[in-house]
């Protein structure tokens, strides 16, 4: 990849990488989840992000002397060169923990794809404001389950805590700005500030009190992720390098 | 005439003028017995159908199949919900019907007990098992009971967009390379009887089909359809370059149909009453997710009675 991509595109591959990942932990729930209603849904958010991932990704390739496709981002690639954002990566643990992992990525998500729309390059643009559709659903459905979640029992309402305390150690990464052009360092900060006001509010659903979490860890934009996303990929990534060169 | 004569009576004529039956009119008891127990092993195999498929979500070679893939579950658990309620309109709780699946009181399909242990077998499953489903299904669609008739067409509609995509999988296989047209080849031959046998077994040894051929809870007799199905498949998979699974199946031209070998009734028998080689795993993942979410459950009911208490 050349330089001059990473600097003007590659924020394409950290969106696409989040996406991704993201999409790989909901569709582990497949079967999985507390109702067959909830099961559909998760499914549903899954194949939003796969497809978001898969639109990002060839929008990168198009200009890519190196990954001439989605799937070689996707399937090619070593853990040290994807750049997800560490929250997404994390396992889902129970219900509980899945829905403060999405109810924080979608917020922040939604917040980015907000600026997105601003952007100078049509394509850009307008993949922003489909994509934001879906995700404003995505957002609803995990504020919707953190308020019953939050609100309902004292073992969801504990659930729910414990599910923020394993997340929030990795929301200080989401303040990384992305590296693209049209988004100013002052457009980045009045982005991060909305998104924090958002957190708060968040919180709140189950009273919980970010200042107990001490760590802040972060590198995952840099190639520097926890031992979760090298299983994750050797999974996912097993048939596709096993026959390389292929058609599927 | 009795009361219940004339009720019967009345009933049939409604069934011989190829009218519908719907929830609130007079049925026989044996005529409900028969369609619940249908429908609900439908549901049902519709819910474990998502397994053998969901083990190769995370496996997918393509971000393109990856999102069919998921597509198609995410089909097949709400056909589940849709038979759940068409159950329920003649009186089968959902909350009963699932509770018999993850205690394994249930029957469903046995095709959905067996392993999927490559990529090729989400093609089959796909393509075999849901191409013998479609073809059950699209009988059924003419069946007498109107909510399982209306759900029938719907369902019909997305299976065959079900079974073209495990066409597709496994045709791109069968062009691929060797070892894609070996993975391919080994799928279709481990996939073919147990889709044959998704049939049931000939009518001359079930129970159940004399009568539900008269009340339309049935539309074909098992063998009539299964050779319908051979018939379709057969040529499809010569024209992939694919050996036909069955050394016996030969062209019968007094029949104009395909002959194929015999099938062992006998393991059939043992499958339904002992399962399929995956049986433990797939009531095991049913029934974690079930104990596992209770938690989630109850505290959607608790926020529920909250929020109606305030209103």
């Amino acid at each position: 990849m050349s330089s001059a991509e990473c600097s003007q595109n590659f924020f394409l591959v950290n969106l696409g990488d989040d996406c991704l990942i993201a999409a790989q932990r909901l569709s582990e729930w497949c079967g999985k989840a507390p109702t067959t209603e909830l099961d559909i849904a998760l499914i549903n958010l899954s194949i939003d992000l796969f497809g978001q991932a898969d639109e990002f990704y060839s929008l990168f390739s198009e200009s890519s002397s190196q990954f001439k496709s989605a799937d070689m981002l996707a399937f090619e690639r070593d853990a040290s060169e994807f750049t997800n954002c560490l929250l997404v990566e994390q396992p889902n643990g129970d219900f509980g923990r899945t829905i403060c992992k999405t109810a924080i990525f979608t917020t922040w998500y939604c917040e980015v794809l907000t600026l997105l729309q601003e952007s100078r390059h049509v394509t850009i643009s307008s993949i922003a404001t489909k994509f934001r559709k879906e995700i404003l659903y995505h957002k609803e459905f995990s504020l919707h389950w953190l308020d019953c979640l939050g609100n309902g029992t004292g073992e969801s309402r504990d659930r729910i805590k414990q599910g923020f305390s394993w997340c929030y150690r990795f929301v200080e990464e989401l303040r990384i700005r992305l590296d693209f052009s049209d988004i100013t360092a002052k457009k980045w900060t009045e982005c991060i500030d909305r998104f924090e006001c958002e957190l708060a509010k968040i919180f709140a659903y189950a009273d919980f009190d970010s200042e107990t979490i001490a760590q802040n860890l972060h590198g995952g934009r840099d190639g520097a992720h926890s031992e979760h996303l090298t299983h994750l990929l050797s999974e996912m990534q097993a048939l596709h390098r096993a026959h390389p060169n292929v058609a599927w | 005439m009795s009361v219940d004569h004339a009720e019967l009576v009345h009933f049939e004529g409604t069934i011989n003028q190829g009218l519908s039956i719907e929830p609130d009119d007079w049925m026989p008891g044996r005529y409900r017995q028969s369609l619940v127990r249908m429908i609900s092993q439908h549901a049902h195999s519709e819910i474990m159908g998502m397994y053998p498929e969901a083990n190769w979500i995370s496996q997918a070679p393509s971000l393109r199949r990856k999102i069919a893939l998921l597509a198609k579950i995410q089909d097949e658990a709400a056909h589940g919900l849709y038979l759940y309620s068409a159950a329920e309109t003649l009186g089968a709780q959902r909350s009963k019907n699932e509770s018999e699946l993850r205690n394994g009181r249930a029957k469903y399909s046995n095709l959905m007990d067996n392993a999927a242990t490559s990529w090729a077998d989400v093609g089959a499953i796909a393509w075999l098992g849901d191409g013998a489903g479609i073809v059950n299904q699209v009988s059924l669609q003419d069946n007498s009971y109107g909510p399982y008739a209306r759900a029938l067409q719907r369902i019909c509609q997305e299976e065959s967009f079900h079974q073209r995509q495990g066409y597709e999988i496994i045709a791109v296989l069968a062009k691929g390379s060797a070892a894609q047209k070996e993975m391919a080849q080994s799928a279709i031959d481990r996939w073919w009887i147990p889709s044959l046998m998704m049939f049931g077994p000939p009518d001359s040894l079930s129970s159940h089909s004399e009568q539900s051929l008269r009340w339309r809870i049935k539309c074909e007799p098992n063998e009539v359809l299964r050779q319908r199905f051979v018939d379709d498949l057969v040529p499809q998979i010569v024209d992939l370059g694919l050996n036909l699974p069955d050394e016996t199946i030969k062209w019968n031209d007094t029949r104009q149909s395909y002959d194929y070998g015999e099938i062992d009734w006998q393991h059939f028998k043992d499958l339904v009453s002992k399962g399929g080689f995956q049986r433990a795993e797939r009531l095991e993942a049913r029934t974690n997710a079930w104990y596992e979410g209770a938690w989630v459950r109850e505290a959607a009911l608790a926020r529920n009675n909250q929020l109606r208490k305030a209103s």
